[in-house]
């Protein structure tokens, strides 16, 4: 399991780290009940400190999307895919508050939702 | 950690036992030229060879093998390098380590007590052996040439030059603690060497004149016993300067 | 492991290190921070025992190795000479180890440590220390002078010391490869602890803020009509503009920042 993490991001890496493991479940790349890697073997994949898988599975594990299994490790919990879009969302609303602040008009953000989801609402 | 240490005081060694032995096999060559001397001492003016102690009596005497050990071998050639000999040895020990910064690499691994001590042994140890090994050298030697040493005499200078040389020794080694460059133990110690043999002078501070001490080799137990004293206070004294000292 | 409490040292009048608190955990990174003559090499020393505090306490439990500031080795010896005293005097030293790393470096034993380069010194005195099976490594810039490939090299190395339960407390000038390494931080200035945490909470506690009037918090830049402050992300004042702060900008303006205020 591999996915790139920016440790110059302001974003600290146990969120990266979450939010990767998120992308990976909402594209389907893994699946329910499925184990993930050791810790250590994730840090090693991703060269972070053990301590950063170890906390960002921690909190997965609060947020429910992952679940621990004694003596076996951690595996992906049965999750409405909503719970795991927050974080997509919240992106999203920071761009579109940009936007707004730009000048660019509800009608073409609009617009543009329709081009990326396949020109259903599109001229 | 010893082995660093020897090999780090091999050099120095050497040198002097080179220096050393080489002094003593050119004494003995020497020793045939005594007689070339008294004729000289008919050719030259009456009075200036005198003037240098040269008399006839004493050109005589250097003709006895027992008188030439003594006065030429202990009480110059041998006893003159002795506290020198010592201070070499010693003013690097510590100091050196400092200036360049590797003592740390020393004590992050090794208590300061055996860092201390094999510091302080080695090099004391190879001193002592080398004092030892010359003031002994003219035994054989003179059993070889079938001439006569007076054994007493012989022990009496291996007093004087091991409790003088470790005098010097000791306290080189104190101000090898307290410096954090290598050559301010060496001028300081050289410096104290030689204003006190000056102080030695006058009579009422003749224990001061260890120069004297060693190379006259009459080990009276005031001195004797004194400078003993005084090795081991500033032994004990760098210890424990050593164990508090920052690095 | 390792636990300082109000460490103090003084140098005659001059304070080195004033009142400092941190913890080091096990299986962790943690980086000493801050300017030069911040009191970064004089807090380890102290840590260490080579220098005798002032005050506080320093409650070390296991073994620990030691990188000094200035990776000066033994100028006349031979490196394998260097290895072979690291073997009598080393805690707990693991010669093929050192010889491997050595050889991953491209280091030859024959040469002397004098005709080593101060890259290749730093590298041969790092794999001795790391070759020695400890609990904590003290290293005082441990990646100082290194090309890039050698300073991932190390870093990936000290992460993998992590891995098998090992912790490491190390100091450095470079904030990006601190950001890659360390679970912990604290900078330090003037002798002070002016901030410490987790890495990845630091970087979270503080937002950039660009205002038109003065505010409270540490001054990063001063534009023609503006001012970025960094200000924790707890006290953002109301109506200004908000924007992430990076790890350099936090460093820099709280370093800078206090010398504004005194």
């Amino acid at each position: 399991m591999w996915f790139r993490i920016d440790f110059h991001s302001s974003k600290p890496i146990y969120e990266q780290i979450k939010e990767g493991i998120k992308l990976l479940i909402l594209s389907g790349r893994l699946r329910e009940g499925e184990f993930l890697p050791s810790i250590r073997s994730l840090a090693e994949d991703l060269g972070v400190n053990l301590n950063t898988v170890a906390r960002a599975y921690r909190e997965l594990v609060m947020e429910g999307v992952l679940e621990v299994r004694r003596g076996e490790g951690y595996v992906v919990a049965d999750v409405r895919r909503e719970a795991l879009q927050g974080f997509l969302e919240d992106a999203l609303k920071n761009v579109l508050r940009d936007c707004k602040t730009a000048g660019i008009s509800e009608e073409r953000v609009i617009e543009i939702v329709g081009e990326v989801y396949g020109g259903e609402g599109g001229c | 950690m010893w082995r660093k240490e020897l090999k780090d005081l091999r050099t120095r060694t050497l040198v002097f036992l080179f220096l050393f032995v080489g002094t003593f096999v050119f004494l003995v060559v020497m020793k045939d030229y005594t007689r070339s001397l008294s004729e000289l001492l008919e050719t030259a003016p009456k009075g200036l060879l005198e003037r240098f102690g040269m008399t006839e009596e004493f050109i005589e005497k250097l003709g006895d093998w027992n008188f030439y050990i003594t006065t030429q071998w202990y009480g110059k050639n041998l006893g003159q390098f002795i506290p020198l000999f010592a201070i070499i040895m010693a003013f690097p020990l510590v100091a050196r380590e400092v200036e360049n910064q590797t003592i740390e690499l020393l004590l992050a691994r090794l208590s300061r007590k055996t860092v201390f001590l094999t510091k302080f042994s080695a090099p004391l140890i190879a001193f002592s052996i080398v004092t030892v090994a010359m003031v002994l050298l003219p035994l054989p030697v003179t059993a070889f040439l079938k001439e006569t040493l007076d054994a007493g005499t012989v022990g009496k200078y291996l007093v004087t030059h091991l409790v003088g040389g470790i005098l010097w020794y000791c306290v080189t080694f104190l101000f090898s603690i307290l410096s954090s460059d290598q050559v301010r133990p060496l001028i300081i110690s050289l410096a104290l060497l030689g204003g006190t043999t000056t102080l030695g002078i006058v009579r009422r501070l003749s224990f001061l004149n260890t120069f004297a001490y060693v190379m006259k080799g009459e080990p009276n137990l005031s001195q004797t016993l004194g400078y003993s004293i005084v090795s081991a206070s500033i032994a004990i004294l760098s210890y424990k300067i050593f164990r508090e000292r920052d690095f | 492991m390792l636990t300082v409490r109000g460490l103090k040292k003084s140098y005659g009048s001059k304070v080195a290190v004033d009142d400092v608190n941190f913890e080091v955990g096990r299986s962790e990174i943690f980086a000493i921070l801050g300017p030069n003559g911040a009191g970064k090499t004089t807090t380890l020393k102290c840590v260490l025992g080579l220098r005798r505090p002032d005050g506080g306490e320093v409650r070390l439990t296991g073994s620990f190795s030691y990188l000094p500031e200035e990776k000066n080795l033994y100028p006349y010896l031979r490196v394998k000479d260097m290895v072979d005293l690291f073997e009598r005097i080393g805690k707990n030293f693991k010669r093929e180890k050192a010889i491997s790393s050595l050889e991953k470096y491209g280091i030859d034993p024959k040469l002397k440590v004098s005709e080593l380069s101060h890259g290749m010194k730093t590298l041969t005195y790092l794999s001795l220390v790391l070759a020695e099976d400890v609990d904590l490594y003290v290293l005082d810039e441990p990646t100082w002078g290194l090309d890039p490939l050698a300073r991932s090299d190390v870093l990936d190395a000290l992460r993998s010391l992590t891995y098998e339960g090992k912790s490491v407390l190390y100091t450095s000038h470079i904030l990006s490869e601190v950001e890659k390494v360390a679970d912990r931080i604290l900078i330090m200035k003037a002798g002070r602890v002016i901030v410490q945490g987790y890495l990845d909470d630091v970087k979270a506690s503080y937002k950039l803020v660009v205002s038109e009037r003065e505010l409270e918090g540490h001054l990063l830049k001063r534009t023609k009509n503006e001012l970025i402050y960094l200000v924790r992300a707890d006290r953002i004042p109301e109506g200004v503009e908000v924007r992430d702060a990076s790890f350099d900008e936090i460093f820099e303006a709280i370093v800078r920042g206090e010398r504004d205020v005194a």
